[in-house]
C-alpha cells in the first residue's frame, strides 16, 4: 500500500538520511484526566524507551512483538454499563496509546492493553472499592 | 504557553469540503499572530494557486520541461527559490498543473514518501517558517502520502453537505489509519464551514454537528469555536440557548475574498469568523484543541 516505501527504506537505508531533531515533535502530553480505575501508572511500561525515536525508519525503541501470544489469552465475560466501557475505550485510545506511540510501540494488541488493565486494577484496590462506594452514593 | 514550529495537513478524501479556504486563512491567521508562516498548494486542482493569481507558476516549466514542483520533490533543488508571496509574514509554494505526474515519479523514487518532509518541510520548518500549512489533494495518493509523513498532523475539514460522513469515515479508516501503522499522525481537529441553518430542527447543520459533538473520538477535536456541549444541546432543544452559534459560519465576506483572490483578513478584517481561523491557529501552535 502507500506507505510500503517507508518500511524498504527500513531494510535497506542506502543511504543513511541525515537525522535531524525533530522541530515538529509533538509536547509531552500533561496527562488529562483518566476514569478511576483505568490510570496508567508507570508499572505497566515494560521497559521505558529510548525517548529519541529515529525519524527517518521509525524503529521502535522496545520490542516490535507482542508481550504474549495470543494462545496465552483467555476471554472472560466483564460486566459493565456502556459509559464504562467508552471511558475506558477513550482512555485506551487517547491517552495509552498515545503514550504507547511516544514510546515507539505501535502495533499493541487489544489483548495486552486489557491485561494491563487487569494487572493495573488489581494494583489499586482502594480505589476500586471507592469507586463502587462512589457509584451507590450517585443512585 | 510554549508554542514550536509546527506543519499540518488539512484534508479529507472529498472534494467540495472548504479545504482550500480553510488552508489559506489558517495560514494567514498564522502569519498573522507570528509573521513566518508557509502555504503549500499541493492539490493539483491548482484552486488556491489560481486563486492567489499565481497563473504562470502553476501553468509554466523550465527550460528541460520540468515543473517546481518535480525540480524540488525529484531532483532537491531549494524551495526557497519558488515560493511566492501572498500576504505580510505569508508565502505560497504553488501548486503546478502537471503534480499528476509529481505523483508518478514519487510513486517510483526511493523513499518516495519522504521527499516532501525531507526536500521542503525540514529544511524550511523552523528555520524560514514557524508553521508550515499544507493544502493536500482530495484524492489518496502519493502527494497526500507525503503531505501526513511530513506533517505529522492532519486537520479535517468539513461542510454540511452530501456525503461529508463517508468523507470523514474514509479519510479516518484509510488515510489515518494506514498512515498510523507507519508513523504517529495527530489529527488536530475537525472543523466544520460553511454553517448557515437553524440547529434547533432537523437541519444537515444539526446533523453534522450532533455527530462531530457526541461521537467518542471525534468530539475532543471539534474547536471551541464549533463546539456544543450536552448541556448546550438541551438548551438549544429546550429554546434556552443564548450561546454564540457555532462556527466557522457561512459569511458572504468569505465568499468574497475568496472570489477577489485574498485572505478572509485582507478582504475584511472586521469579519466576526476571524475569531475562529484564529483559534484554529492557537490549536496549531499548541498541538491540540483546549476546552
Amino acid at each position: 500500500m502507500g506507505f510500503d516505501d517507508l518500511e524498504a527504506a527500513e531494510q535497506d537505508r542506502p543511504d543513511k538520511q541525515d537525522e535531524e531533531t525533530e522541530a515538529s515533535e509533538p509536547e509531552p502530553d500533561a496527562a488529562p484526566e483518566v476514569p478511576a480505575g483505568s490510570s496508567t501508572p508507570d508499572s505497566t511500561a515494560e521497559e521505558t524507551a529510548d525517548s529519541e525515536p529515529e525519524k527517518e525508519s521509525p524503529e521502535p525503541a522496545v520490542s516490535d512483538t507482542p508481550a504474549f501470544e495470543y494462545d496465552d489469552v483467555k476471554q472472560s465475560p466483564m460486566y459493565a454499563r456502556p459509559e464504562a466501557w467508552t471511558a475506558l475505550e477513550d482512555a485506551l485510545d487517547l491517552d495509552v496509546v498515545r503514550s504507547l506511540r511516544d514510546a515507539g510501540i505501535r502495533n499493541e494488541e487489544k489483548r495486552e492493553l486489557h491485561d494491563a488493565v487487569l494487572r493495573v486494577a488489581a494494583d489499586h484496590p482502594d480505589e476500586i472499592a471507592d469507586a463502587v462506594r462512589q457509584a451507590r452514593r450517585e443512585e | 504557553m510554549q508554542t514550536e514550529p509546527r506543519a499540518v495537513s488539512v484534508g479529507i478524501l472529498k472534494g467540495g469540503f472548504a479545504k482550500t479556504t480553510t488552508a489559506l486563512n489558517l495560514a494567514r491567521e498564522l502569519a498573522h499572530r507570528n509573521e513566518r508562516a508557509l502555504v503549500v498548494d499541493l492539490d493539483d486542482n491548482g484552486h488556491m494557486t489560481l486563486n492567489l493569481g499565481f497563473e504562470q507558476r502553476y501553468n509554466s516549466t523550465d527550460e528541460d520541461g520540468s515543473n517546481h514542483a518535480e525540480a524540488v520533490l525529484l531532483e532537491g533543488e531549494d524551495p526557497r527559490e519558488h515560493v511566492v508571496n501572498v500576504a505580510e509574514g505569508l508565502d505560497l509554494f504553488p501548486a503546478h498543473e502537471d503534480l499528476e505526474s509529481v505523483q508518478s515519479a514519487l510513486k517510483e523514487a526511493t523513499m518516495g514518501t519522504t521527499r516532501l518532509k525531507k526536500d521542503l518541510v525540514d529544511p524550511l520548518l523552523g528555520e524560514d517558517y514557524d508553521y508550515v500549512v499544507i493544502d493536500c489533494p482530495a484524492n489518496r495518493g502519493k502527494l497526500n502520502d507525503n503531505a501526513m509523513y511530513a506533517t505529522g498532523n492532519l486537520i479535517i475539514p468539513l461542510r454540511p453537505e452530501n456525503g461529508y460522513e463517508t468523507g470523514l469515515s474514509n479519510t479516518l479508516d484509510r488515510l489515518v489509519q494506514e498512515a498510523r501503522e507507519y508513523f504517529e499522525l495527530d489529527i488536530l481537529a475537525v472543523v466544520p464551514s460553511d454553517l448557515r441553518k437553524r440547529i434547533d430542527q432537523s437541519t444537515r447543520d444539526r446533523k453534522l454537528l450532533r455527530e462531530i459533538t457526541t461521537r467518542d473520538a471525534i468530539d475532543h477535536l471539534v474547536p471551541n469555536f464549533a463546539y456544543l456541549s450536552e448541556d448546550d444541546w438541551e438548551a438549544i432543544d429546550d429554546g434556552s440557548y443564548d450561546g454564540d452559534l457555532p462556527g466557522v459560519r457561512y459569511r458572504a465576506a468569505i465568499d468574497d475574498a475568496h472570489q477577489e483572490g485574498v485572505p478572509l483578513r485582507d478582504y475584511d478584517p472586521e469579519c466576526d469568523q476571524l475569531a475562529a481561523y484564529d483559534e484554529l491557529a492557537q490549536i496549531v501552535e499548541r498541538g491540540e484543541v483546549s476546552r
